[in-house]
């Protein structure tokens, strides 16, 4: 199991509903993940789906970000605007509201901490030793190609090296869930959490067509979830993050 | 030359006194700003577009241009062609004239060979930005209505006011990013035609339009702006990159600045960063303007000379504004 941080100043991961604004989530959906792992192995584009969609991955949000709309203008490419445009006598492009994700607080950067695991272990090992050495194939990216990321190795678990809690026990999950794999939220246990619910994707088929997203929960600010789960928890100890993660794997 | 097989990681610092680096086109062109920082913010399409400008006033062909009038993206590529059937087999033709696509990438709207197939050709560029941002806190000027002799109605019979939103300064660094990886796959794309992928003729002109462009773009809203540092580090491969070096700059004092000569810029940090990766960096191109003072170490240095002290003088290479 591979364990990494994504970092930079900007993040925008459009939500796949929104048209005349680009909304963002707070967190790298399962595709951009899946697009990460195969931009530091060398994946083209389109060429990655069925393969990485075996993997197992999970996201924490370690800085809690904030939002912040610019609007862009893109080229249009669309016929229906022409006679318009030829009246205007000018391009203006078509404007969008674009939806950043910044550091909140004091922080300079982002931070996501991605879990990631494969039945191929030779595949994560070649990972790993990219990210050691700051050697992706590709470069990388917080949704956007304008938000460069840099990627940081955290640390590298064999499958004895983290903790199993199995389904039901209650747990402080640092990671986006899965909703279909929440039995409950401990509420009393929860002093000032804002809980997010939204539907994210989960896979990509052939063609870039999106598979049935999937609801996801989240705290807002990165705080841990007290919750109890229907599939099992992992526990992973940290030297660099204090107690460590607890997380659930969008799969289960 | 041919295409690049050395990745390159940039540092780009220009400053903009007096003026509106970049508007919002939907918050009456207010500079775009992140308020709960106090930073200033650019987009890498406004960076992009000095460099359109100046390699288009250099003759060269561009994809995204305004020259040729209002026309729809599948027009501008007949134009570039000179040909009304466009498909696929002529995206060759379009990489060789088009350097701007050769560097940044674009969706260019081609018809695929089959119908409804390959309705646009997505190409990511191997040269990319992020969003440029102060790296001081940066105020709005207060006055912003101003007065023109011009009116909006024709029997108006007096002028009309208008809105001009300014910041007094900022030096603002945008990070950017060259994939050889990317290059080879646009050569691929381009059936292993040399003179349609991103070669180091390209960059060498990337180059030339990062230090020379930003001076020439002088609009009402964009004068005094001026480049202040450009370092493009090239790596002995085409997989390394280092990470953002802005993480890495302090401004001192980071607040109420007026002008380039009320600041130092600390380097130690970047110092620190490219020390790391020493043994897999080729070279450093450095441009820095006579009147930005940088440090390292605590103590005053040029960067062009600090970075021969860490790196090695063969290593470095300086640019020169033409």
């Amino acid at each position: 199991m591979l364990v990494f941080d994504l970092t930079g100043p900007m993040a925008h991961f459009r939500k796949y509903y929104t048209n005349t604004s680009a909304l963002t989530y707070g967190f790298p959906p399962r595709t951009a993940l899946m697009g990460i792992v195969a931009a530091v192995l060398g994946f083209e584009r389109d060429s990655y789906y069925e393969k990485l969609d075996r993997g197992r991955f999970a996201v924490a949000v370690k800085v809690p970000p904030r939002r912040l709309f610019q609007t862009v203008n893109y080229v249009r490419t669309k016929r229906e605007d022409l006679p318009l445009l030829r009246r205007l006598q000018r391009l203006p492009g078509t404007q969008t509201p674009l939806e950043f994700l910044f550091p909140g607080g004091e922080y300079r950067a982002l931070r996501f901490r991605v879990f990631f695991g494969y039945p191929d272990g030779g595949l994560v090992r070649e990972a790993a030793a990219r990210l050691r050495e700051g050697r992706p194939c590709f470069p990388l990216y917080l949704g956007l190609t304008e938000c460069l990321a840099s990627a940081s190795y955290v640390n590298l678990f064999g499958p004895r090296d983290y903790e199993p809690l199995p389904p039901g026990t209650p747990v402080a999950l640092t990671s986006v869930l899965n909703a279909a794999h929440l039995e409950k939220v401990d509420l009393p246990a929860v002093s000032a959490a804002r809980l997010l619910r939204e539907r994210a994707p989960y896979a990509f088929g052939p063609g870039r067509t999106l598979r049935p997203p999937v609801a996801v929960v989240y705290e807002a600010g990165g705080q841990p979830l007290p919750v109890r789960l229907r599939v099992p928890a992992y526990r992973f100890s940290l030297a660099t993050a204090g107690d460590g993660e607890t997380v659930a794997f969008l799969e289960g | 030359m041919g295409t690049i097989t050395q990745n390159s990681e940039l540092l780009f610092l220009y400053d903009a006194k007096m003026c509106n680096p970049n508007g919002d086109p939907d918050d009456e062109n207010r500079p775009r700003f992140d308020p709960d920082r106090e930073r200033c913010l650019v987009s890498d399409v406004r960076l992009k577009r000095y460099i359109r400008d100046y390699l288009e006033e250099k003759g060269h062909t561009i994809y995204v241009t305004k020259a040729e009038g209002v026309v729809q993206a599948t027009d501008r590529i007949k134009q570039v062609l000179g040909k009304d059937d466009v498909s696929g087999a002529d995206l060759p033709a379009l990489l060789a004239r088009l350097i701007d696509v050769r560097l940044f990438g674009a969706t260019m709207p081609i018809k695929g060979a089959k119908k409804g197939e390959g309705e646009a050709v997505n190409l990511t560029g191997p040269v990319q930005f992020a969003w440029g941002y102060s790296l001081n806190r940066v105020q709005m000027v207060d006055s912003v209505t101003i007065s023109s002799q011009f009116a909006t109605r024709e029997q108006a019979g007096q002028g009309t006011f208008g809105k001009d939103y300014r910041i007094y300064y900022a030096l603002i660094g945008f990070h950017g990013v060259i994939s050889a990886r990317r290059a080879q796959a646009m050569l691929a794309r381009a059936d292993g035609n040399e003179a349609a992928a991103t070669s180091d003729a390209d960059i060498e002109l990337l180059d030339e339009a990062m230090v020379n462009a930003i001076p020439l773009a002088a609009t009402r809203s964009k004068i005094g702006q001026y480049p202040r540092l450009y370092l493009r580090v090239v790596f002995t491969d085409g997989e390394t990159f280092a990470g953002d070096p802005r993480e890495d700059l302090t401004v001192n004092p980071d607040q109420n600045l007026r002008s380039v000569k009320e600041l130092t810029l600390d380097l130690t940090a970047l110092g620190g960063r490219l020390v790391r990766f020493k043994e897999r960096i080729a070279r450093v191109l450095v441009f820095q303007d006579a009147d930005l003072r940088t440090t390292a170490a605590g103590r005053e240095v040029k960067a062009a000379g600090w970075l021969a002290e860490l790196l090695g003088a063969d290593k470095v290479k300086t640019i020169e504004r033409t």
